[in-house]
Parts: structure tokens; C-alpha cells; sequence
């Protein structure tokens, strides 16, 4: 390994090291649970109405089924989830089925992902303009209305969807931050929601009576012409063949457990044990969603009468559920005002999700070469792969704009993504037991073995039922046949193309990468694989338009005494996060061309850097472990063009806190373009004092040490009882006026210089964010026996 | 001709999903048995479990 004074001698190249190990937060297995949940439970608020229109009346029980099959399809991304941490639909079927298969069922996904954001955005306007609707209607006839006014429920709802889905666009663009915290939220509402459907639901059957729903007999089903698709001339073979009749209808109501392949997403950033937190998420998803999605369907038909069912809550089922529980008008129109707002909150959590899921499949796609790099260019100014993100919000659009609003269309459509899909993962599964030796955590029961095969039997009956499934499907739904098959083919074929461009191209870069550039591979970032001294200074770079951070960085920095690392974390979204990248993915043209101008400003100062790439979910948990990593003494970065320097210091504050220990403690700074910087320290330090702190110590010191037996006594005992007094105080009654004192000072600084804390041009942190948690600015002045005068870019 | 093709193409559809769906109810039993006991399960010190087994 070359020292850091004597870098790559041997060669002209450049040595990069490339971290391959996605740099994560791990969550509990109760915020995986929620994050699936919030794709997974959104169906329940449109899949009993879509099944009914068109099975009929018996639809609960075939939603019953599915919620109850969708356990088994659980078992399957569990198993897939123990073989590769990073297992989703892509990774499997390449693994098992080669290339051109991965691409046909990344084409079926990503129809899957595509058409979550339309027939959310569009269900989720049905019930809020079914709501509107009704409390005109209200209105009208108690006299509050002088004419009656309804709204166009389906052009309502396409506006909705259009704003949700432009809205979410601009966040994606932007870079909206993920948080478990969001999807937590919206479960413990959606829970409370659902434990007072419920109950209500059975207190209002006790009194009236319950009816369960036709049994799901091939004679009480009752098939709409659509629902026949290609067969709709020939109604008569379904009811001859009895099972076949069971087995539409099946299909007819799959879409109720879309949103299961999340689990493979979220697997990755589990806590430990991760098998066992992964099966525990996996549990209460499945029997969440049972109770949820399954429970509700059931309760519309028992509740709700069949004239007005299908008629007027077709589209908003649980909105009708409301509405017909037993008690007064007002109260069932507020718990109707709070299912809308609910489904408010899932469905268009579910638009940003699908916006979120499909970015980064086409991502992981795009950095296996089988999307050219065009696309992923991030955006110049909030750093997103835009050209993707607006693809594919372009084509979101356009489906909310043909739909017209119609969510059975959008349904019929969705199954088809969400079947297919499955079908390939379990297939894929299925031919991995036979062809993968590697280490697998779990195998779905039951296994025989046979001499020396062991036949899976549990993994082969579910993957039978999704295939006959699909394949019926394929019969019945002709919109969907027809559509999924025109996206599946055109994206197919635009990965195909895209693949071959890219391997030409990407043949030249590679070897114009390997004259200039030496790439060491490095499962983690460690100190001693980068080739860096303790104390180091960490320089994050992102835009190759904007390394003035680096540039700062290096005038302060005498490189022969501290070495100055140029790191770049690869961020990667919610889809790609489940899978890991070879060194070569990672190490793409934009890092390459980003390297190339950072080289050569360093060049420029005539000092050696060291560059570093890093996968990341999140940037700041990124930064803050690979400084601990490396043992920086600093963290160098540009000033946000989204954020202020405090609102970077906080979030950098933040993640800090959440890292396990050991942690050590650095200095943030924050280099804007006009050369001026913030500096913060991150995490626990000795803080600050004021001179007039220092003296007032001083003086109790010497008051102190003239009495008899204080002679002894330090400085730091007087800070030690001070500090061990107040703690005492904020613990009991003194709390409030300890708060109020402190509130008055703050507001009296604030008042006197609000100047001086915060320059022209940067807005002050969000109000729930003050101040970065484990960092404060340091820009007091400091007594000259405080503390020893700090290297320019080094902390204490 | 078609229509005893399209027959055939049922009765082998309708076999797959009903061998399927007796299997699926043996996994859908036997997992939901052995997570439910995972569920309730409290998990061993992370010294005992060993710090870096992630599976």
C-alpha cells in the first residue's frame, strides 16, 4: 500500500477506492412493517370495489383468499431475502433466468410501479370527491343549499391524481428525504382508523343483524363482460368449468396484495437478527393487511346495501362503510370525513412510493448498463436523477389522463404487473433451489427429499397457483393483456437497444477510465484501505460544477502533515438500495468525469488527495460513518443549494446521534461559493466559554481556596458542582423557570444580533430544528488559555 | 378444434391451481406456525448472538 506522502508512485493512475457496502440506518422490524404497509394496506381503499364490479357479489371471500395467499407469497421473498440481502425482482431472475428474463420482469414491475401512482392518486380523489358530494348533498337537503350540486366524481379525481402526482414529482426532483418515521405515523392513524371501523362495524351488525356475502361457489358468481375479457362471447365455458369460474375470479382480486414486493426493498436496512426481524415484518404485514383489506371488503357488502354498493361507493367502499354504520348522521360523516383523510395519506404516500420504486428500479437497471447513462444524469442543481424521474411521472400522467378517472380500468390494468411480477420472482425461486449453492437462511416449508433431491414442494405450489393465475389472466383481462403487454415489450425493447449502445460505449470508457484511474475494490471504508493518516480531513464533492469546498479545503490544509480525502457518496433510492452494485456500477462516468476535475483542482494547489466512493441510502448517515471510519478530524462540505449551513449542520448533527458507537467527535464546515465557511463541531465537545464565564469561575476559585480545607480545590470542581446542581434543579420543581431563564436569553440574543447569526441569502432552520443536536456553531471567540490554537481545519 | 384445445388448456390450468393451492395451504400453516413463534420469541444479547451474524 503507497503512503499517503508518497501516493501511486509506481503508476500515473490514480488510485480510487470503491466502497461496495451501501452505507445504512437499520430500522425495527415494526418500521419495515409500516413502510410495507403503506403500499401493501392502500389496496384495501379500492380493491373490494374493483373485485365486486367484477365477480360479484362473493368478491370478500376471493379478497379473503388472496390476503390469505399473499402469506404464502411472503414466504417467498422471505426465503429470496435470506439468499441475497439485496433480493428483489431484478437480482433473482438475473441470477436464475439470465439477463433477458430480469429485463421482461423488471418491464412487468415496473408496469406494476407505474400504475400504483395513477390508481392511488385516482382512488384517493374518488373518495375525496365522493366526500364532497355528500356533504352537498347534506347540505341541499337540509336546506343549507338552495339547488342540488354534485361534482364529476371522475374528473375530480383525475385533477386530484394530477396534483398529487405533480406535487410528488417536484419533491422526487427536488430529493425528497425517506423517513420511517412518516410511514409509522400514517400506520398508528390507519390503526386507529381501523380499530374503530371495526368495532363499530360489529356493534352495528349486533344490531341489525349480520348476512354474510353468497359463498364462493362457481353458481353464485357473477362475471361482468369485462371481467370475461377475451371470453366474453363465451360465458358459457366458465360455468362448465366450475373450478375455472373460482379460478378467475381469484385473479379478479390479486391486486389486493400489491405492494408485497416492498418487503425486499425494506429487508436491507432491518436491524439485527436480520432473518428474524425480516419474518416478524413479514407476519404482522400479512396479518395486518388480512384484517384490513379483507376485513373492509367484507364489511361492504354485509353493511352497505346492494342498490347503493356498487352504484354510488364502488370507488370508495370504506367511505360507504361509514356511512351505513348505526348512530347519528353527524358522527358517521366525521368517521366518513377521517377515512378520507386516512386514505388521503396512504394513497398518496402510495403515489410518492410508486414515483420512489420506480426511480430506482430504472436506476439499478441504468447502472447494469441496461440504461444508458443519459438518464441518469443527475440534475444540476438538486443533484436527482431527473430524466428518469420524469419519465417516468410523464408516463403516470398519461395513464391518469386516458384512465379518466375510471379506477376498475386502472385496477384491471394494475393486476397485471403485480401477477406477473410474482410469477417471475417465484419461478426464479424456484429454479434457484436447484442452481444456487450459496448460503441461504431459509427455505419455505414443506420439503421431501427423494434419494438425494430435495423437491421443493412448498415453493412449487405457490409458484403453480401464480402461474395459473396469470395465465387465466392473461385470458380474462384483455385491457390489461393488451396494455401490459405494449409497455412490457417497449420497455423491454428500450433496455435492449439501450444495452447495446451502452456496451459500445461503455467499452471506450472503460479503457480511457483505466489509463487515468486505478479502482481498488473495499467491501467497507476503512482508514488503512484508503491509505490515510487519523486526523485526516474529509472533503464531500458532489457537483463537478461546484468543488469550491475542495478548493477551501486545500488552501487550509497542509497536506503533508493531514491528508485530504475527496469522497463521493453514491446515493441510491428505495428500489436500488436492495441490491448491491459491483465496483464498476458504482464507478460510473459521472463519478469518473466528477474525479477527473477534483484531480485536477488538486493538481492545480500541487497537493495529493486520496478519492473515496461510498453507496449510500442517505447522504448524511454516509458522510458521518465514513468520517468515523477514517478518523477525520473534519468534514468539508459545499453550502446546499436546498438548505442552509445550519439546517446541514443539524442533519449532519442528526445522524450522527443515530450512529452506534464508537463514535468520534469532528468539525463541520460549511464552504459556500463566496468563499465565506461555517464551522460546527459534531457531537460531544468541551464547550465554548465565554470570557466572563471564565473569570466569574475564576473568581469563585479564589474565594473558595482561602477557606480552610479548599486550599486544594480546582477550577473544574466549582464547573463540576455548578453542573451536577442545575442537573438536580431541571429534574425537579425549578424545571420551568430553568426553561423560561434559558428561553429569555435566547430570545435576548436573538433579538440583539439576529445579523450576525445568520448571513444574507440563508433562511434560519426549520422551527423543529434549531440547532443541529450533537453540534453547535462555533464562532464565539475563544480565551487564549482555553484551549491550545486548532490546525485550520482540524477540531479539538 | 380450438375448442377442445381451450378445453385441455382449463383442465391443466385448473390441476396446476388446485395442486397449488393444497401446497400453498401446508406453507401458508407451517410458516405462519413458525414466524408467529419468531414473533413472540425474545432475541438472545446481541454478545451472545454474536455481533456480526446478520442472518
Amino acid at each position: 500500500m503507497p503512503s499517503p506522502s508518497q501516493p501511486a508512485q509506481q503508476s500515473n493512475r490514480v488510485r480510487i477506492v470503491v466502497a461496495t457496502s451501501v452505507m445504512l440506518t437499520f430500522i425495527s422490524f415494526w418500521r419495515a412493517a409500516a413502510i410495507v404497509l403503506n403500499d401493501l394496506g392502500s389496496s384495501a381503499f379500492y380493491a373490494g370495489g374493483i373485485a365486486e364490479q367484477a365477480i360479484g357479489k362473493s368478491a370478500p371471500w376471493f379478497i379473503l383468499g388472496v390476503m390469505l395467499f399473499s402469506f404464502t407469497v411472503r414466504a417467498v421473498y422471505v426465503e429470496s431475502c435470506s439468499m441475497f440481502v439485496r433480493g428483489g425482482v431484478y437480482r433473482v431472475v438475473k441470477e436464475a433466468l439470465g439477463g433477458t428474463l430480469a429485463k421482461l420482469s423488471v418491464s412487468a414491475l415496473m408496469f406494476d410501479y407505474i400504475l400504483t401512482g395513477p390508481i392511488s392518486g385516482v382512488s384517493a380523489g374518488q373518495y375525496i370527491a365522493g366526500l364532497i358530494n355528500e356533504l352537498l348533498f347534506t347540505g341541499f337537503r337540509h336546506g343549507f343549499l338552495p339547488v342540488k350540486i354534485a361534482l364529476p366524481e371522475n374528473w375530480v379525481a383525475v385533477v386530484f391524481a394530477l396534483g398529487v402526482t405533480l406535487y410528488y414529482w417536484w419533491e422526487n426532483t427536488k430529493g425528497i428525504e425517506e423517513s420511517s418515521d412518516k410511514a409509522l405515523r400514517v400506520m398508528q392513524i390507519t390503526t386507529v382508523m381501523v380499530v374503530v371501523l371495526l368495532g363499530w362495524s360489529a356493534v352495528t351488525l349486533i344490531a341489525r343483524g349480520a348476512h354474510l356475502p353468497p359463498w364462493p361457489l362457481p353458481e353464485n358468481l357473477r362475471f361482468s363482460a369485462e371481467a370475461l375479457g377475451f371470453l366474453h362471447n363465451r360465458g358459457d365455458l366458465v360455468k362448465m368449468f366450475g373450478l375455472f369460474g373460482i379460478l378467475i375470479a381469484f385473479g379478479h382480486s390479486v391486486l389486493a396484495m400489491s405492494g408485497e414486493e416492498s418487503l425486499a426493498q425494506v429487508n436491507r436496512e432491518i436491524a439485527h437478527p436480520k432473518l428474524k426481524n425480516l419474518k416478524r415484518a413479514a407476519l404482522v404485514i400479512a396479518i395486518y393487511s388480512f384484517v384490513f383489506t379483507g376485513g373492509a371488503t367484507m364489511l361492504g357488502v354485509m353493511l352497505i346495501p346492494d342498490d347503493v354498493r356498487i352504484a354510488v361507493y364502488k370507488d370508495n367502499l370504506i367511505a360507504g362503510i361509514a356511512m351505513y354504520q348505526a348512530g347519528p348522521l353527524a358522527l358517521r360523516i366525521l368517521f366518513r370525513i377521517f377515512v378520507v383523510v386516512v386514505g388521503f395519506l396512504m394513497l398518496s404516500g402510495a403515489v410518492n412510493t410508486a414515483i420512489i420504486g420506480s426511480n430506482g428500479v430504472l436506476n439499478r437497471v441504468s447502472e447494469d448498463g441496461v440504461l444508458t447513462d443519459w438518464f441518469r444524469r443527475p440534475h444540476r442543481k438538486y443533484g436527482t436523477s431527473y430524466r428518469i424521474i420524469n419519465l417516468v411521472v410523464g408516463l403516470q400522467l398519461f395513464t391518469i389522463l386516458v384512465s379518466r378517472g375510471d379506477v376498475y380500468l386502472l385496477g384491471e390494468a394494475y393486476a397485471f404487473g403485480v401477477i406477473w411480477s410474482f410469477t417471475f420472482n417465484s419461478l426464479a425461486m424456484l429454479v434457484l433451489r436447484f442452481k444456487y449453492k450459496g448460503p441461504r437462511g431459509w427455505k419455505v416449508p414443506p420439503n421431501l427429499t427423494i434419494g438425494h433431491v430435495e423437491v421443493p414442494v412448498g415453493l412449487g405450489s405457490v409458484f403453480l397457483v401464480l402461474l395459473a393465475t396469470a395465465l387465466v389472466n392473461l385470458l380474462t383481462k384483455s385491457v390489461a393483456t393488451i396494455s401490459g403487454i405494449i409497455f412490457s415489450a417497449v420497455f423491454f425493447a428500450i433496455f435492449l437497444a439501450s444495452e447495446k449502445i451502452n456496451r459500445r460505449k461503455h467499452a471506450h470508457a472503460e479503457q480511457q477510465m483505466q489509463e487515468h484511474f486505478q479502482l481498488q475494490h473495499a467491501e467497507t471504508v476503512e482508514r488503512e484501505s484508503v491509505g490515510i493518516r487519523p486526523g485526516n480531513v474529509l472533503v464531500t464533492v458532489r457537483d463537478y460544477n461546484a468543488l469550491h469546498n475542495l478548493r477551501w479545503a486545500l488552501e487550509h490544509t497542509n497536506t503533508t502533515d493531514q491528508d485530504v480525502v475527496v469522497m463521493v457518496a453514491r446515493l441510491l433510492g428505495t428500489g436500488s438500495g436492495e441490491y448491491d452494485l459491483s465496483m464498476e456500477q458504482i464507478f460510473s462516468d459521472y463519478e469518473q468525469t466528477l474525479f477527473t476535475r477534483a484531480v485536477s483542482v488538486a493538481e492545480s494547489y500541487g497537493k495529493h488527495v486520496s478519492l473515496l466512493v461510498v453507496p449510500a441510502r442517505d447522504v448524511w448517515s454516509a458522510i458521518v460513518q465514513t468520517a468515523n471510519a477514517l478518523q477525520s478530524a473534519a468534514v468539508v462540505a459545499g453550502q446546499s443549494t436546498k438548505m442552509s449551513a445550519e439546517e446541514q449542520a443539524f442533519y449532519l448533527g442528526r445522524a450522527w446521534e443515530a450512529m452506534s458507537p464508537p463514535k468520534r467527535q469532528f468539525v463541520f464546515h460549511v464552504v459556500s461559493p463566496d468563499g465565506s465557511v461555517k464551522t460546527y463541531r459534531i457531537g460531544p465537545h468541551t464547550p465554548t466559554m465565554k470570557s466572563e464565564d471564565v473569570h466569574l469561575v475564576h473568581r469563585l476559585w479564589l474565594d473558595l481556596t482561602r477557606l480552610r480545607g479548599l486550599e486544594k480545590m480546582h477550577h473544574s470542581d466549582i464547573v463540576t458542582l455548578a453542573l451536577t446542581r442545575f442537573a438536580r434543579d431541571y429534574a425537579g420543581r425549578d424545571r420551568d423557570e430553568i426553561l423560561r431563564t434559558l428561553q429569555m436569553e435566547e430570545d435576548r440574543r436573538r433579538g440583539l444580533a439576529p445579523a450576525a447569526a445568520l448571513p444574507d441569502g440563508i433562511s434560519p432552520p426549520p422551527p423543529t430544528s434549531p440547532r443541529p443536536p450533537a453540534g453547535d456553531e462555533d464562532k464565539s471567540p475563544k480565551p487564549a488559555d482555553a484551549e491550545p490554537p486548532s490546525p485550520p481545519l482540524t477540531g479539538p | 378444434m380450438l375448442f377442445h384445445l381451450f378445453q385441455a388448456f382449463v383442465k391443466v390450468v385448473e390441476a396446476l391451481f388446485l395442486i397449488g393451492l393444497i401446497g400453498s395451504a401446508l406453507v401458508l400453516v407451517l410458516t405462519t406456525v413458525e414466524d408467529f413463534e419468531v414473533l413472540i420469541a425474545r432475541d438472545a444479547p446481541a454478545g451472545e448472538a454474536g455481533l456480526s451474524a446478520e442472518v
